[in-house]
Formats: structure tokens, sequence, C-alpha cells
């Protein structure tokens, strides 16, 4: 019984640090961790103005 | 305090950037690689200096009057954000070109600090510059500089800090002139381009020979030659898959499995048989299995990263884009459009926003369209895999997944001109062929490296999380209850992409488990790997007894139940589908329309469809000598699709009569 308890809270740590990360990075804007570029968006582009 | 640097295109900023700030930003032996501001401190080791320094590396510019969208972006920081000093970077080896640009910025009134840049080049060159002449005659210091080699940036460093407040006087100063009048514009540059040569004849001796072919021209004949151009790159890229998925990447890949799976087997022995079966399978099957499964194609995607990151400091991309532009302006492109599909094969995402130096709206929103049919690195595991366990690790898999997106490309970006009858000429496409240089192996490793710990990153957040939700739904029927072995196909996950599967019969996959790992696709491309070894309980792809990818190919290809031809079709299908949910952020944000973006998503599918459905249907007959099942409702589907492309042409091309017979 402890054993699964512990298992339990050990897989609900590791999907809880995950989804933590998913989390912060999207609050600052990133859509998709780990990508490069990922803060891609209309806020991120700084020359609205140029499209013709 | 806050530093700006700036400079023409492929000055060696971001490379002098990454120097200063310790920061690993993408670059390349090419013009226009920076398409936004980056900004990051400079490191304690180059300026001990109490005040913390921020540098913002700009995009290229070769003046401060707007052309590109790049060049708007270094225009408004300079004038709007006035930064305590700009430092100009300026190609050593070409600087009549460069001194037009900083004659510009010194007018501003900001202090100016020049970096001659690239100076490790003077030597081979034969080039001489006064350096204490040209800074008397600039009015401002002048350091010689190479951000390749590091030398030159803790003088550099010291020389802004010490201009910060000063002020800067202009040696050419623009007279005023109407900026709407364009003969007026034409007459300040030309006055300008004479004093910088005559500035540049004063302060650089240079042994000319211009006449003379180069090394670099003879090599250029013959890779930028409009008939050897494409097979050369051909050449190249079987050459680079053959390195990465037959010979290198499989001896590492067999390393990295081999500890995965002792940690699998560490894992399984310590939890025993006591545990809650259903726990211990979640933690061992869906957590490290499938993050597992993916992270053994790891090495293969470092090796290949290794070798593009060597051909791209090499300059070869720059030619590729220069034997591409023929074929892209003859459908309507911008030659322009190129860049972003070379900067896609890395990742969709900046290939996207690299778009945006696209004037034209209607090109830039079909190369945003079409950019992410180019496979990027994280289609690369899913290439591997299918490649490994249904083609003998044949390099050819991934070479003609790279002919075949530029194939449709073409064929996309015909349609569009048709659908839109923009009658438009193309724009010129002028970009600066940098020079061959020998790749740096250096800078090779620290781009594999921030790629490798980018792919680990996603591995561990977003295919962790929908692994485990997918071994989750696996395990769970819709009363929540425990499905039986045997019963998988009465869970949920079987549940909701049953229906999916059903659509995926005309394509030679019309099982819910790959349509699960299809549609798990679309939040993040590596998933169908991890999804396809949770569903079918694979937790290695690589086997680690022999020194070859997948050496248990047979098994693998049994478990999934596919012939090769409907997995040549699923691959095509997730490569030539949307891509993941982050990339069309990045195209709704650069197509800046909803109509364009929901045709854009729409043609996606449509194009993925159709190429699974003839991929599998003509190879079934080819093979077996008939036809593949649901052979009739798939063509009824590509023949919907078809229709409304052709009703859109038919639509347009009436609209654009009418118009003319009300005008005349």
């Amino acid at each position: 019984m402890l054993g699964n308890i512990l298992l339990f809270l050990l897989v609900i740590s590791i999907i809880g640090v995950a989804v933590a990360k998913i989390v912060s990075d999207n609050k600052k804007g990133v859509k998709c961790p780990g990508c490069p570029y990922s803060k891609a968006g209309g806020q991120n582009c700084s020359c609205p103005d140029f499209k013709e | 305090m806050r530093i700006a640097l700036t400079g023409n295109p492929n000055s060696g900023k971001t490379t002098l950037f990454n120097a200063i700030t310790g920061k690993i930003e993408h670059v390349g032996n090419w013009p226009g690689v920076t398409i936004a501001k980056k900004e990051g401190d400079i490191k304690k080791s180059l300026y001990r200096g109490k005040e913390i320094i921020r540098v913002v590396d700009l995009p290229g510019a070769y003046s401060i009057s707007p052309f590109s969208s790049e060049e708007s972006i270094t225009r408004n920081f300079v004038l709007n954000e006035k930064p305590d000093v700009i430092i100009n970077i300026v190609d050593t080896t070409n600087l009549s070109r460069s001194l037009f640009f900083t004659t510009q910025l010194l007018e501003l009134g900001i202090p100016v600090v020049v970096a001659l840049n690239k100076s490790d080049l003077l030597e081979s060159r034969n080039i001489q510059i006064n350096l204490d002449e040209l800074s008397n005659r600039l009015g401002c210091p002048v350091v010689e500089t190479s951000s390749t080699e590091g030398k030159g940036l803790a003088e550099l460093l010291r020389a802004a800090a010490d201009r910060s407040g000063d002020k800067q006087t202009a040696p050419f100063k623009s007279e005023l002139f109407d900026l709407r009048d364009q003969e007026s514009i034409e007459e300040n540059d030309r006055e300008r381009f004479v004093f910088v040569e005559k500035l540049v004849d004063e302060v650089e001796n240079r042994a000319v020979a211009s006449h003379k072919q180069t090394r670099q021209d003879a090599i250029d004949r013959i890779v930028a030659n409009k008939v050897l151009g494409i097979p050369i790159f051909a050449a190249i890229i079987y050459v680079i898959f053959s390195l990465s998925q037959t010979y290198v990447g499989p001896l590492l890949a067999d390393i990295l499995v081999g500890w995965i799976d002792s940690l699998y087997e560490f894992a399984a022995g310590l939890l025993g048989s006591d545990l809650s079966p259903v726990l211990s399978s979640l933690f061992l099957d869906g957590i490290i299995g499938g993050v597992g499964a993916v992270m053994g194609f790891l090495p293969l995607i470092m090796v290949l990263f290794f070798l593009l990151a060597l051909l791209e400091d090499s300059g070869y991309m720059a030619r590729v884009a220069m034997v591409m532009d023929r074929y892209l302006k003859k459908v309507g492109l911008s030659g322009k459009s190129i860049i972003p599909m070379v900067i896609g094969t890395g990742c969709a995402i900046p290939g996207v926003m690299a778009t945006r130096t696209i004037r034209d709206d209607r090109q830039r929103r079909t190369t945003a369209m079409l950019t992410p049919f180019m496979p990027c690195g994280a289609k690369l595991p899913i290439i591997a895999l299918f490649a490994g366990v249904f083609f003998g690790d044949a390099a050819w898999v991934g070479t003609s997944m790279y002919f075949v997106a530029i194939g449709i490309i073409i064929v996309g970006a015909l349609l569009v001109r048709k659908i839109t009858r923009d009658s438009s000429s193309p724009a010129y496409f002028i970009m600066e062929l940098p020079e061959y240089r020998l790749p740096s192996i250096k800078r090779a490793l620290v781009s594999m490296f921030s790629r490798a710990k980018a792919f680990i990153v996603k591995a561990a957040t977003i295919i962790l999380v929908c692994n485990a939700a997918v071994h989750i739904m696996q395990t769970f029927n819709w009363s929540f209850q425990v499905v039986e072995e045997g019963m998988e196909s009465t869970s949920i996950l079987a549940g909701i992409a049953g229906p999916f599967a059903l659509l995926f019969i005309p394509l030679g996959f019309g099982v819910w488990q790959l349509a699960a790992a299809a549609i798990t696709g679309f939040i993040a491309k590596e998933n169908v790997v991890g999804t396809l070894a949770v569903v079918y309980g694979i937790t290695n792809f690589i086997d680690t007894e022999e020194f070859e990818l997948i050496s248990g190919a047979g098994d693998v290809a049994t478990v999934m139940g596919l012939t090769s031809v409907a997995a040549l079709a699923y691959l095509m299908f997730n490569l030539f589908t949307p891509p993941c949910f982050a990339a069309i952020g990045a195209m709704n944000a650069e197509m800046d329309s909803k109509k364009w973006l929901w045709a854009g998503i729409g043609f996606q599918f449509g194009v993925g469809y159709t190429v699974a459905y003839f991929v599998y249907q003509a190879g079934t007959l080819i093979t077996t000598g008939s036809f593949g099942s649901g052979v009739i409702p798939g063509l009824v589907a590509i023949l919907v699709f078809a229709a409304v492309i052709a009703s859109l042409i038919r639509s347009k091309k009436q609209q654009s009569e009418k118009t003319i017979k009300e005008a005349v």
C-alpha cells in the first residue's frame, strides 16, 4: 500500500514538474517549451506597421 | 547602460553578441539569419566595470532608411529607444560598403564605436587599414575585432563604456532634403558614396585583382550552376542523412538506448511485482518507455544538426537559396521565400517568422503557408523511425522527403497564384553571397548541443505529459475501469482516435493506434514516435545488441501491421499535414489574416491526405497488382478537395472579369 502511494506521488510529481514548466513557460510567452524562437506571435513582431 | 550592435548583414553581429554575452543565438554564414532583436548582459570576464551593460543585437541593415522589415527594426530601435552607445560592426574585408551605414549612424548624435570585425582575414586578403586615420576621419574609436577568435572584444567593450555620455560628431552631414522625393534621396546617397569612397581610398590599402577568377568563383560556377545545383544539393543531403542515420548516428544511439534500457530495467526491478500494475505500467511504459523511445533518436538528430551546422557555416546555404530562386520566381513567389524555407528545415517556427522580411502580402502569406512543409527537426525522429523499421535505414527516405516537400511547395505556390490571380511580377532577389570558409567545429558543436538541449527539454515536458495522458487514456475505458489485455480497442484513446482511423483507411493506416499517434503529432511532431511507443508497448526502437539502427525492424514492423507502402504513406501524412500548434500560432501571427490561416491549414490537410493516398494506392497497385482498401471513398475525398480549389480559382476568375467589365 505504502509502495503504491509512493509510486503515485512519484508519478504525480514527475508529471506535475513537467506541467509546471509548460505553464511557467507559457506565462513567459513561450508557446512550446524547448522550441527555438517559441515566443513567435504578433506581440513579438516589432514591425506590424511595415506590412503592406 | 545599453549598447546596440548594428551593422550590415553577415558582418558577424550575432557571433560577436554570443561571444560577449555567452548566449547561444543562431548564427549562420549568410545574410538574414537575425530577424528580430535579441538582448543579453555582457560577461563579467570581458568587462569588470561596476555598471551592468546590456547589449541589443539588431538585424543587419545596409542603410538607416528601411528597405526591409529587419532594417525597420534596426532603425526604430536606434531612433526611438536611443541606446547609450552604438557598436557598429563593420566587415573589414568590405569597408566601402559598410561605411555607408556607419556615416548614417554617426549623424544620429549617439556615441559610436566602430568594430572592424573579421580582422583575422586581413592578412590573407593582403589588406592594410590605417586604424588611427580611420578613427580620426570618422570621429569615433575604431577597434579591430574577430568575433570568431574572440580578439579585441574586451578592448571594444572598454571603448564603448568610455564613450557613454559623449557627444558624437558626424564627418558627413546630409543636407536637408525631401524624404518623399526619390531623386533627392538618390542624390544624397550618391554624395555619401563619394565621401565613403574617398575615405576608403585614404585609409585602406588592398591588393586588387578583380579580373582574376577566385577559387570561390570557380566553386560557385559548379554548385550554383542552374543544371548541376539541384543534383549537388541532393547529393549533399543524401550524404548527411547517410552519416546521421545509417553510419555514425546509430552507433551513438545504441549507447544511449543501452542506458535507457538499463534505467528501465533498474526501475522495473526496484518496483517489483507487488505494486499496482496500472501505476507501474504508467511509470515504466508511459513515462520511461515513451520518453525513452523518443530520446533514443537524440544522437541521430545531433549528428544531423552538427552536419547541417557545418554546411550552414561553410556559406553553402546561400548558394542553395540562389539555385532555388529561379524555380520559386516562376511560380510567383519572392526570391526571398527560400530563406524561410531553409530556416524551416531546423524548426518551422523561426522559418515562418522569417517570412516577415517579404514585403508583398500575398507572397508573405503564401510562404508562411508553405514553409511548414519542409521537414523540420521535430519530424526527423519520425523519418528515422520509419526509414529504420521499414526501409533498412535507407538514406534515400529522408533525402526524398526534402525533395517531395520542395515539389509540394512549388505546386502549392502555383495553385495559390491561380486562386489569388496575382499577376504582379515577383520581386528580384538580391542576396550577398558570403565567402566560403572552413566550417568551425566549435560553432557546429555549440549549435548541435543547443538544439539537443531544446530536444531534451521538449521530451521532458510536452512529450512526457502527452505520453502519460496517452497511456492513461489507453489504460481506462469510458467507465473509468481498467481495460483488460487484448481489449484496448474499448479504451478512451481508441474511442477518440477510432473515428479518425476510418478516414485513414484509404491511406493504408486505418487503425486507432496510428490515428492516435498522428493526432498527438499536432501538439509536437516528436509525439508521433512517443505515442507509437506507448500504444504498441515498444520501449526501444533501437536494438542494443547490434550496432545497427532498429535491427529488430521486422518485429516492430510486424507489431504495427503496416506494409512498407502504407508506412511510407503514414510518414508522408505526418510530414505534410499541418505543423505543430506552436508553428500554426506563428503562421497566424505572420499571415495576419484569419481567412488565410484557415485556408492554409485546410490546404495543408488536403495536401497531406492527397499525397498519402496516392503513395498508398499507387504503391499497393504496383506491389500487389490491385488497389488498397478504401480506394473509392478516398478518391471522393480528394475530388472534393480538388473541386474546392477549382471553384476558388473559378470564382476569383469571374470576380476579376466582372471588375474588368465594370471598369470598361
